[in-house]
C-alpha cells in the first residue's frame, strides 16, 4: 500500500511538472539522493530527444529502483526539464525520526528501540528493518517483533511503531467432558515453548458410577519448530490407569501402564510423519481372572495431512491420518500389529451450513482385549450401556451443522454407520443418529451431543459433552 | 505421436503459460455491475476473547468507490469514504477520525467484490489460472492466483464458473497460511445486477482471529443517490484526529 500510494503521488507530480512536448535532454541529474543504489547507471544513456512519456518513465524507474532496494517510502517527487538540457530528478527520501515501542517497557523497550533504530535520521528501508526485527527478536528472547511505518507528523519522514510479543511462558488449557465409557472427565493441560519446539503435559481423570474409570498423566516433547518445515526429536512418557470392561464376560479388569517413547518427526507444509519406538510395562489385574505383568515393545508410525494450521476458520479444516504400529509383548510373544486410518473434511456450500463427512477405521491383530477399542466410543456414539470391544471396526458418517448465530453457535443432525467385529468374533453393524451443538464464547468452546442407535435393540441413547478453554 | 497430438500439447502448454487476467476479466464481466446500492446492513464482529458485537445501520455506495454507513446500533456513528479519504465520525463525542492519506483508495465494502478485484488487476502484476476445483458440494469454481509487488503474499481468488461471481478471496503468506479470507455468498441477481448479500471476513490479528459477518437486506440497486451524500459535511467544531497508516 505504501509503495502504491507513493507511486500515485509520484505520477501526479510528474503530470504537473513535465511539459507535454518532446524536449532534448543532454544530461540527467538526480537531486536529493543519498543512497547508492545504482541510479547513475540506471539513467545513463537515457538522454536525447525525449517525449514526456519517456521522462515520466525515468521517474517511475527511479522510484521503482528505490522500492526494489527496500526504500519503499522514497519516491520521485518532481521532474524538471531545464532550458540548458538538464533533466532534474528530484527525490524525496523518508527518514526514520523516531521509534515507538509497545509490548515491553523499561530497559527492554530502550534496548529494543536501540536495536531497531541505532541512528535516528537514517533512511527508512523495509528490508533492513525486517532484518533488525529478526535479530532483535532473537537477541532479546522475544516471540516476535512487528514493525509498521507511519508518518512522522505531516512530512515525508517516518515513525517506526514497534510491537514486541513476549515469548509466552506457557499456556494452560482446561476442560470438562462427559462420555459413556469413562464418565465425567476433567482435563488440564500445560504447554510451553522449549528449545524451538514445545513441551506439553496433560492430566485427565474419568469418574463413573462411583469408580475412577481412567487416569492419565502424560508429558511430551516435540522438537520440531512450529513455524518452519523440518524434523525434530520426539520424546515422552505416559501413565494410564484404567478400569475397563468385558461385555461378553460381564467383568471388569484393571490396568496400570507406564510407557516411554522416543523417536523423530518431520513436518513439511501440511504433512507430518512421526516415527517412535515405545516401551511399556503394564500391570493387569483381574484380567481373564488372573494377574499379569506385560512388557510391551512397539514401533509406531503416524502420517498425517492436515490444513488446520493454515486456516483462519478451523471448522473448515480437513485431515487425513494413517497410523501403523507393531511389536511384541509377554502376552503376545509372537507379535502383533495395529493399523488405523481416519479422515474428515468440511464442505461449505453456503456459509451457514457445514457438511462434514468423516470416517474412522481400526484393526488390531492382537487377541488381547486390552489392545482393543470400545465399539460405542466417540467415533460411534449411541449406546451408553454397551461396552463391547472390538479389534476390527470401521465407521463412516456425516454431520450437518447449521449456523444458529454467526461464528458463535452451530447445531444440527448427524448420522454414523459402523461395521465391527464383536468380542465373540461376529461381524455386526450399527447405525447411530443424533444431534450436536457447539458454542464458542470468549475462548471457551462447548460441544454437546445426544445420539441413539437406531439399528439395534432399544437403548437409552448416549450423551456426550465437552467444554474447553485456555488461559 | 501424431501432428495433432503435438498441436494439442502445444496448446495446453501455451494455455498453462498464459496470464489468467483475461479469463478472470471475462468471467467476472458476466456479472452485471452495481452502480449504486442502498441497503440495510448488519455486521457481527468478534474479536478474540471478546463477546460478539452487532452493528446495524444503513449502507450506501456508488461505482466510484464511495460509500457511507450510518450506524444506528450499538451507537450512532457515521463512516464515510469520499473516494479520497475515509472518515469515522462519533456524534456523541463529536469526534472525527480521518483514516488514510489524501490519495487513499479504500475499497467499498461489499457492493461488488469483482470491481475491487479488477481495480487491483489493473495495478498489480501477474494473474495465474490454476484450473477448476469443487467448491462446497455442487459448485465448480475457477481458481486464480494474483501476485503483486510483495513476493511474500499472494491472493487466491475463486470464481463461480457458471455465474461468474467471486466466491472467495484469500490473502496467503509464503507458507500458504491464510492472513485474510473473504467469503461472498447469497448473491442477489433479481434487480439486473449481482451483489453478495452476505460477506464473511476472517483476519489474522496479533491476539487471534478477528471475524466479521456482514449481511445486506432490503437492498435497492442502481438507484440515483443524492450527490451530497458522500460530502464530508461534518460539524466544523468536531474534534479531528488523523490516523495514517502506510
Amino acid at each position: 500500500m505504501a509503495g502504491r500510494c507513493r507511486m500515485l503521488l509520484a505520477v501526479a507530480a510528474l503530470l504537473v511538472a513535465v511539459d507535454a512536448r518532446a524536449v532534448v535532454i543532454s544530461r540527467i541529474v538526480i537531486v536529493g539522493s543519498s543512497v547508492d543504489i545504482g541510479l547513475a547507471e540506471l539513467v545513463a544513456g537515457r538522454t536525447g530527444d525525449l517525449s514526456d512519456a519517456d521522462i515520466r518513465a525515468i521517474g517511475v524507474e527511479v522510484t521503482r529502483r528505490y522500492h526494489e532496494a527496500g526504500y519503499v517510502t522514497c519516491h520521485v517527487a518532481r521532474l524538471v526539464a531545464r532550458r540548458d538540457g538538464a533533466l532534474e530528478v528530484h527525490v524525496v527520501e523518508s527518514r526514520v525520526r523516531e521509534a515507538a515501542v509497545a509490548g515491553v517497557d523499561g530497559p527492554a523497550a530502550r534496548e529494543l528501540a536501540a536495536l531497531m533504530l541505532p541512528e535516528p535520521g537514517e533512511i527508512y528501508n523495509r528490508i533492513v528493518v525486517a532484518e533488525r526485527a529478526r535479530f532483535a527478536s532473537a537477541a532479546l528472547g522475544l516471540s516476535s517483533v512487528r514493525v509498521s511505518a507511519e508518518n512522522h507528523g505531516d512530512g515525508a519522514d517516518v515513525l517506526l511503531r514497534i510491537t514486541a510479543l513476549v515469548a509466552p511462558r506457557g499456556a494452560v488449557g482446561f476442560g470438562m467432558g462427559y462420555g459413556p465409557r469413562y464418565g465425567y472427565a476433567p482435563v488440564i493441560e500445560y504447554a510451553r515453548p522449549a528449545g524451538g519446539g514445545a513441551v506439553r503435559s496433560r492430566a485427565e481423570i474419568g469418574f463413573r458410577d462411583g469408580y475412577l474409570r481412567q487416569g492419565i498423566a502424560a508429558v511430551e516433547f516435540d522438537g520440531r519448530d512450529r513455524e518452519t518445515d523440518g524434523g525434530g526429536l520426539l520424546l515422552g512418557a505416559r501413565y494410564r490407569h484404567a478400569r475397563d470392561v468385558w461385555e461378553s464376560m460381564d467383568r471388569e479388569f484393571l490396568s496400570n501402564a507406564g510407557e516411554a517413547f522416543a523417536g523423530y518427526g518431520w513436518r513439511f507444509g501440511s504433512a507430518s510423519l512421526d516415527c517412535t519406538f515405545r516401551q511399556a510395562m503394564s500391570g493387569l489385574e483381574r484380567y481373564r481372572g488372573n494377574w499379569y505383568v506385560d512388557n510391551d515393545s512397539r514401533a509406531q508410525a503416524v502420517y498425517r495431512i492436515a490444513d488446520r494450521r493454515l486456516l483462519l476458520d478451523r471448522r473448515r479444516a480437513s485431515e487425513l491420518a494413517f497410523s501403523a504400529s507393531g511389536g511384541a509383548s509377554d502376552l503376545c510373544p509372537k507379535g502383533y500389529a495395529m493399523a488405523a486410518a481416519s479422515g474428515r473434511t468440511a464442505l461449505v456450500p453456503v456459509p451457514w451450513l457445514f457438511v462434514v463427512p468423516h470416517f474412522d477405521a481400526w484393526y488390531a491383530t492382537s487377541a488381547e482385549r486390552y489392545h482393543w477399542r470400545y465399539v460405542f466410543d466417540e467415533t460411534l456414539p449411541g449406546r451408553s450401556d454397551d461396552f463391547t470391544a472390538s479389534r476390527w471396526k470401521h465407521t463412516a458418517g456425516i454431520d450437518l451443522l447449521f449456523e444458529a448465530y454467526p461464528d458463535l453457535a452451530m447445531a444440527g443432525p448427524f448420522a454414523v454407520a459402523g461395521w465391527y467385529r464383536n468380542e465373540d468374533d461376529e461381524w455386526r453393524t450399527a447405525v447411530v443418529c443424533g444431534v450436536r451443538c457447539t458454542v464458542q464464547f470468549r475462548g471457551v468452546s462447548i460441544a454437546a451431543a445426544w445420539s441413539w442407535d437406531v439399528s439395534g435393540p432399544l437403548s437409552r441413547g448416549s450423551v456426550t459433552f465437552s467444554a474447553a478453554g485456555s488461559l | 505421436m501424431g501432428m495433432g497430438t503435438v498441436f494439442v500439447l502445444m496448446g495446453v502448454l501455451a494455455a498453462g503459460a498464459t496470464d489468467g487476467r483475461d479469463l478472470l476479466r471475462e468471467l467476472v464481466g458476466r456479472c452485471a455491475g452495481v452502480s449504486s446500492i442502498d441497503a440495510v446492513i448488519e455486521q457481527h464482529i468478534r474479536y478474540p476473547g471478546a463477546p460478539p458485537e452487532v452493528f446495524r445501520g444503513r449502507y450506501r455506495a456508488d461505482a466510484q468507490g464511495r460509500f457511507r454507513i450510518d450506524y444506528t446500533a450499538p451507537s450512532v456513528q457515521r463512516v464515510l469514504h469520499t473516494g479520497a479519504a475515509l472518515y469515522w465520525y462519533y456524534p456523541a463525542d463529536n469526534l472525527l477520525y480521518r483514516i488514510g492519506g489524501g490519495g487513499g483508495s479504500a475499497p467499498a465494502p461489499g457492493a461488488r467484490p469483482a470491481d475491487e478485484l479488477m481495480r487491483r488487476l489493473d495495478e498489480r502484476g501477474e494473474v495465474e489460472y490454476l484450473g477448476r476445483r469443487l467448491y462446497g458440494i455442487f459448485t465448480l469454481a475457477h481458481r486464480f492466483v494474483v501476485r503483486g509487488d510483495d513476493p511474500r503474499v499472494r491472493i487466491e481468488v475463486l470464481v463461480d464458473s457458471r455465474r461468474g461471481v467471486v466466491l472467495e478471496r484469500r490473502l496467503l503468506d509464503e507458507r500458504g497460511r491464510e492472513i485474510v479470507t473473504e467469503v461472498f455468498s447469497d448473491y442477489d441477481r433479481t434487480q439486473g445486477a449481482c451483489y453478495p448479500r452476505r460477506i464473511d471476513v476472517r483476519a489474522r490479528g496479533e491476539r487471534g482471529v478477528v471475524r466479521s459477518t456482514t449481511v445486506y437486506r432490503d437492498a435497492r440497486i442502481n438507484i440515483p443517490l443524492s450527490p451530497g451524500l458522500f460530502a464530508p459535511d461534518f460539524p466544523p467544531n468536531a474534534r479531528r484526529r488523523l490516523y495514517r497508516d502506510r
